[in-house]
């Protein structure tokens, strides 16, 4: 099956079979190596990209369903002033993440603050009902998500 | 495992190890027929393995492969090597197992067939007399659940042979074992093998022996083959068929006097190892200290096994075993205080610090520096106004369904922290460390540990202590090739005896860099205190070579007719030497506190019987969202210059504190964790 799609903000055309995991597909034909298939179940994170904009774990996403859809990975994520927002929010509050959740908390800490300018801490407390790991401390994830919110303001000046 | 790296290095060339797992958890293999292969695909057995089919740890062992005895389901049988993952996948499913299944044996409830090495005892004071002062007795069993360490990552390994030589990638927190276990499965020589060592945070003491299985068997492929081989399991099968922590159960008979005071106690401990004890006599030791406590006891009978049964390797989880045996001794200590009718403050006070003339074994007498964590605890929670008022409360109600509004319970524990091995095994496990300054100043560091928060500060330690900026530290590559044995990096053993090595070469470095030219090597050994001699049997000395000590409260709240249970908040007062990075210090126990309560209420593994795919689909983590409001502060304990490991603090203080208070809130007496709403139902229905 042809299926073309937007990877990192580019075109590319991918021949697979339509029920290939697309946590597999960018790894073994894009090398994209900051997912991992981990769980298979779409409990862990570890494979969270942004499809169309909103995180979703890429395990649970078939080849079939990315026709004509954008996807970013956190490698094309790197390059923009938002994850910037988010970094400086991390490294304030000093927390050291486990590698392998990292994409999925800077993937969910964007969608969040990009929908709630400053945040609750009910809001915050959804996101990290997407993610299984035993990395991170409350009080400095909180702190991060924080800073991060505030300095996604502060470069929007509201 | 930077697997994608692999794959555009070696293309083709590179090949993929699936695991053929046994089907049955206790039987004997026939055979095992792969069918047939695609050109170059593999199919390794026990009868391929060119040197010894083992993994030792210490005295102990296990098969790297099962030759003919199949003694969990699950345990590795071959390895299916190929190029293509898809064909290996299709490969895998057309492999017939022939094996002849016997009944398993899961439970270890009951003392089984233990070994006498595995046996351990403690036997002091005039048992005799002491029963006869005492009025009461009270009697019960306690035992603790399997819990997952749910590492960052699953376990991996990349092998690449080069001539007579190999070359192994892994997560190890012990290179060295990686390193003698590859060399005595391919029948080579030590200097043969370098292991490249992979950092991975919070894997709580686990991957000390586990990993040199799979990098064992990632070496045998690779080495039969002549391919470079990566060997990686997926999340579903690190959960089913890697080391879990191991459940422990207790018999207890504790002897009271009219006043309360324990006179005497017996105390009989299981611990389910699973099909192969590995690392038990550490684990076992530290599950009979932690049982014992920190309660002073005049006269003791204690004897703890370990017990094989037919589920995958049970084994070290944070602190080895410290927690389970605190769990019990602290449990069971709250519910003296109970039957003596006293407050457990109070009762706990006066145990650890008894107002009495005999002498008390120095194993006691260390407690007493908890004193100050356990009085500061009290306090910042308004334990004890607390405590009277929840206690009155259950006095007046008969059952918990039987009050009408929310109903509240607190519970109070005390703990420790043993750093580094017990007694002598610190010094029987290499621990050397070696620092270069060269004609530039530089100084070079060797040291197994790369964790980059220990990096940083040696790094500071060593630029203080040598006036040199902390740019001109550097660190050797992280190969067994390059760093000496620093055995395995658990109990906290790179923060206190790493740290106090470093600093005798620095020190030593800062004497003679201005008297010699440099370059100057500096290496130094640990070398066991005298004053830390151990005698288990006798009860004379103290184990550890360095202890850290907290007091936690845990309050909730049950709801009387869902049972919903909430934690209302957690105090945790930490007496443990110097603290470095307050920030990070406070994140890494609110992870601690996390995984602690995932053991206490949320993480359900069941004990009889080896974890399966339902096991797999229900369990989960706890998420950091759902962590109550958490209070951590630090004691200052004298020392200014030493610090402490202190991560294993929660896992030892908080789920004691916690059934503590969940007793007290619904009167119901529990004998083992988790405690979940649904358990609390079920209990209260039957009672």
């Amino acid at each position: 099956m042809i299926i073309d799609f937007v990877l990192n903000g580019k075109k590319v055309r991918l021949n697979s079979k339509p029920e290939r995991r697309l946590v597999d597909i960018l790894r073994d034909r894009y090398s994209i190596s900051s997912i991992t298939g981990d769980c298979y179940r779409g409990s862990c994170g570890n494979c969270m990209v942004l499809l169309q904009g909103r995180p979703v774990p890429s395990c649970l996403v078939l080849a079939a369903n990315i026709r004509n859809k954008e996807i970013m990975t956190l490698e094309g994520f790197r390059n923009t002033d938002e994850y910037r927002d988010i970094e400086g929010g991390f490294e304030e509050a000093g927390v050291k993440l486990c590698e392998p959740v990292k994409p999925a908390l800077i993937l969910l800490v964007h969608d969040l603050i990009q929908r709630e300018e400053n945040p609750e801490q009910s809001e915050i407390r959804n996101i990290f009902r997407s993610i299984e790991t035993r990395c991170g401390g409350e009080s400095t994830l909180f702190r991060a998500i924080h800073l991060a919110a505030y300095f996604r303001r502060s470069r929007n000046g509201s | 495992m930077d697997e994608i790296a692999y794959r555009k290095q070696y293309k083709k060339k590179l090949f993929t190890a699936v695991t053929v797992r046994s089907p049955v958890a206790r039987g004997r293999l026939r055979s095992i027929d792969s069918g047939s292969l695609p050109t170059g695909y593999r199919l390794i057995t026990a009868a391929d393995i060119p040197g010894k089919n083992r993994l030792t740890v210490f005295q102990s062992h296990m098969p790297v492969l099962a030759k003919d005895i199949l003694s969990y389901r699950g345990m590795p049988l071959g390895l299916l090597v190929g190029n293509d993952e898809e064909e290996l996948s299709t490969a895998a499913e057309r492999i017939h197992i022939d094996a002849v299944p016997a009944e398993p044996r899961f439970l270890a409830a009951t003392p089984g067939p233990a070994t006498k090495e595995s046996d351990y005892r403690i036997s002091y004071g005039d048992m005799d007399f002491q029963k006869q002062q005492a009025v009461q007795v009270l009697e019960e069993r306690i035992s603790t659940p399997p819990q997952e360490h749910y590492y960052p990552e699953p376990h991996s390994a990349f092998a690449l042979r080069k001539g007579r030589e190999i070359e192994v990638h892994t997560y190890s927190r012990w290179p060295y074992h990686v390193k003698t276990t590859v060399a005595e499965v391919l029948g080579i020589n030590p200097e043969q093998v370098s292991i490249q060592i992979k950092d991975e945070q919070t894997v709580l003491d686990g991957k000390v022996w586990s990993s040199s299985l799979v990098a064992a068997h990632a070496a045998l492929a690779a080495w039969l083959t002549g391919k470079p081989v990566l060997l990686r399991y997926n999340r579903q099968e690190d959960f089913l068929y890697t080391s879990k922590r191991a459940p422990v159960s207790a018999q207890l008979r504790t002897h009271l006097s009219a006043e309360g005071y324990i006179t005497a106690r017996e105390i009989d401990i299981s611990c389910d190892a699973g099909a192969f004890p590995l690392f038990e006599e550490e684990m076992l030791e530290r599950i009979c200290l932690g049982a014992v406590g920190q309660h002073y006891c005049p006269a003791m009978n204690l004897t703890g096994r370990i017990v094989t049964t037919n589920k995958p390797p049970m084994n070290a989880f944070e602190g080895l075993g410290t927690s389970q045996g605190l769990f019990i001794s602290e449990v069971h200590g709250g519910r003296a205080a109970y039957m003596s009718e006293q407050d457990p403050y109070e009762w706990k006070k006066r145990h650890i610090k008894p107002d009495i003339e005999e002498e008390v074994p120095r194993f006691y007498r260390e407690a007493e520096a908890v004193l100050p964590a356990l009085e500061s605890v009290v306090d910042r929670s308004d334990y004890r106004r607390k405590h009277a008022a929840y206690e009155m409360r259950r006095k007046r109600r008969s059952s918990l369904s039987k009050t009408i509004d929310m109903s509240r319970g607190i519970g109070l524990s005390t703990g420790y922290q043993g750093n580094g091995f017990i007694g002598r095994k610190e010094v029987k496990l290499s621990k050397t460390v070696r620092v270069s300054m060269d004609t530039a100043g530089n100084l070079s560091i060797s040291t197994s540990s790369i964790s980059e928060a220990l990096q940083s500060y040696w790094k500071e330690m060593a630029a203080r202590t040598l006036d040199i900026s902390p740019e001109q530290v550097h660190f050797t590559s992280p190969a067994t090739s390059t760093v000496p044995d620093t055995g395995p990096s658990i109990l906290a053993r790179n923060l206190t005896v790493t740290s106090r090595l470093l600093k005798q070469c620095f020190d030593a470095i800062k004497k003679r860099r201005f008297r010699e030219a440099l370059p100057i090597e500096i290496q130094r050994s640990y070398r066991l205190p005298p004053k830390h001699a151990w005698n288990h049997e006798s009860f004379e000395g103290y184990p550890f070579p360095q202890s850290a000590w907290g007091a936690s409260v845990v309050e909730v709240e049950v709801d009387s007719i869902s049972f919903e249970l909430t934690i209302r908040g957690i105090w945790l007062m930490i007496s443990g030497g110097v603290v470095i990075n307050r920030r990070r210090l406070v994140s890494s126990l609110e992870e601690g506190i996390r995984s602690a309560l995932g053991w206490s209420y949320h993480e359900i593994l069941s004990r009889g019987k080896a974890p399966d795919e339902g096991d797999w689909h229900r369990y989960h983590l706890l998420p950091p969202a759902a962590t109550p409001p958490v209070y951590i502060d630090f004691l200052e304990d004298g020392n200014r210059s030493t610090i402490k490991g202190i991560s294993q603090l929660p896992y030892s203080t908080i789920p004691p504190a916690f059934a503590v208070a969940v007793s007290q809130a619904t009167g119901l007496d529990f004998d083992s964790l988790p405690i979940t709403s649904e358990r609390l139902k079920e209990l209260e229905e039957s009672s």
